[in-house]
């Protein structure tokens, strides 16, 4: 985790200059499998993954679980907004973040015409609240509504592949 | 002056501005780079336009210069790229989102739309205020004065709708803030110079609290044509903040690769509705010596 700085420092202008390299490599990929598809939940089940933190560790130092998933929806239900889970199959909207699988939340608006690009959700975090875990991981998506608009009453269609990523910033 | 590269407003080189920043704060310059600047150059850039939050008291001047910006550049012909119609099609057709390039895109959107508000409200020292939802999730109160050009319809939300913190919480903020790698806070990679509207995946930022605002708010807010609702701008602007607090106060750096650094674009006019063209490289100084946010320090 990086910290706030009180005073900028030489060495600092010259990051801002220059930027760092960043790397994103993917070493696995896991395609998920959706198990529930209700219109408060979608969950995705990813198997052979109830030993996450060994096939991690074997893929070498800096590797994170991420989950990125799309998400096609009926036409009506043009602006959507998700919170996602892991591990907690039962959550929906009404779940708090203070849960300790929440993994995060996406939204999007007006797709059509504009395409719409994966979104990329970090799970270090939710995973290390969670702690040993002996199941298969688990993701649960459930649409929020949005001020002026029903949540819907379709099921959302998620393709979801668990990424295991080494993920670098060399200053 | 030369909107083209920001720090030319200050009859600067490149190499002089990168010196001022370390003078500007405070970062141990020397008497050799102070002499690199005259003391008008020098107070200019300490006294740039202050970003303010929305609902403070101090953002007054700023709101009155932006209601007199709005409606004159309501004003102007269609022909003026600064008429808001057009500066709003300039999002619906050129926009950059889901990859590295949308930080520096909508920077400089802002950067010259804050040029146009200065010389429309014929007041220099404007600064575009900011939204802040993780403080205050509802629409703020200006927005929805009806006889002020900030008032905006359709919008699906209302004065006492409240935005989630799930999505624009202090949580998930810090959460956000707290990724260090830039393709991830920021977006992934795309080629030298990319012009497509849509590239390969969400930073985190826009995948979360960006979206969500703009889903949030509702009504035109939710298009692409967004911008023609003041709180658009103001929006962005926070956004913007989020990349200063990553980037500058964080101290985070950005990729070091010279496909986003090179990268130019061609979308914007200047204050005068001149055309301009602006390289990331660019917009990554500006808010050392453009602008600054009231929440930057001493950075």
């Amino acid at each position: 985790m990086t910290q706030p700085t009180d005073q900028p420092t030489t060495e600092q202008q010259r990051r801002v200059q220059r930027g760092g390299r960043t790397t994103l490599e993917t070493r696995k990929q896991i395609r998920g499998q959706v198990v529930t598809a209700t219109a408060a939940r979608t969950v995705v089940q990813f198997r052979g993954t109830a030993d996450l933190d060994e096939q991690i560790t074997q893929l070498g130092p800096d590797v994170q679980p991420y989950l990125v998933f799309t998400v096609a929806h009926a036409k009506v239900l043009s602006d959507v907004a998700l919170v996602v889970f892991v591990d907690t199959p039962d959550a929906d909207a009404q779940t708090p973040v203070t849960s300790k699988g929440f993994a995060g939340s996406v939204a999007f608006f007006e797709h059509d015409g504009h395409g719409q690009a994966p979104f990329r959700v970090p799970l270090n975090a939710a995973l290390r609240r969670i702690g040993a875990r002996q199941n298969d991981l688990t993701a649960t998506f459930a649409p929020v509504a949005l001020p002026g608009r029903s949540r819907g009453r379709d099921s959302l269609t998620i393709n979801a592949v668990l990424h295991l990523t080494r993920s670098k910033v060399e200053r | 002056m030369d909107l083209q590269h920001p720090h030319e407003d200050f009859g600067l080189t490149r190499r002089q501005l990168l010196r001022l920043a370390a003078i500007v704060s405070g970062a141990g310059a020397g008497g050799a780079l102070l002499a690199a600047c005259t003391e008008e150059q020098v107070q200019k850039i300490k006294n740039r336009p202050m970003r303010r939050e929305i609902t403070t008291a101090a953002a007054a001047k700023d709101i009155a210069s932006y209601e007199k910006a709005i409606t004159a550049m309501k004003a102007l012909p269609q022909s003026d790229l600064r008429n808001w119609t057009r500066q709003a099609e300039i999002h619906n057709q050129k926009c950059r989102h889901a990859s590295w390039l949308f930080f520096p895109w909508h920077r400089a959107y802002l950067f010259y739309f804050e040029k146009i508000c200065q010389e429309l409200s014929g007041d220099p020292t404007f600064a575009l205020p900011y939204w802040n939802w993780t403080l205050h999730p509802q629409v703020p109160s200006v927005f929805w004065n009806t006889s002020s050009p900030l008032y905006h319809t359709p919008r699906t939300a209302t004065a006492s709708s409240t935005a989630s913190s799930s999505f624009v919480g202090s949580g998930t903020i810090d959460g956000i803030l707290d990724e260090p790698n830039f393709l991830l806070f920021a977006g992934p990679a795309t080629a030298l110079n990319d012009t497509a509207q849509f590239g390969p995946g969400y930073g985190q930022v826009e995948q979360t609290p960006h979206n969500y605002v703009h889903g949030f708010v509702g009504g035109t807010m939710a298009s692409f044509v967004s911008p023609l609702d003041p709180i658009f701008w103001t929006h962005h602007n926070r956004v913007d903040e989020l990349w200063v607090q990553w980037n500058i106060v964080r101290d985070n750096p950005n990729t070091d690769s010279s496909d986003w650094w090179n990268t130019a674009f061609t979308d914007f006019c200047d204050g005068l509705g001149n055309p301009v063209t602006i390289q990331v490289v660019s917009t990554v100084l500006m808010p050392f010596f453009s602008y600054q946010f009231d929440t930057q320090g001493a950075s």
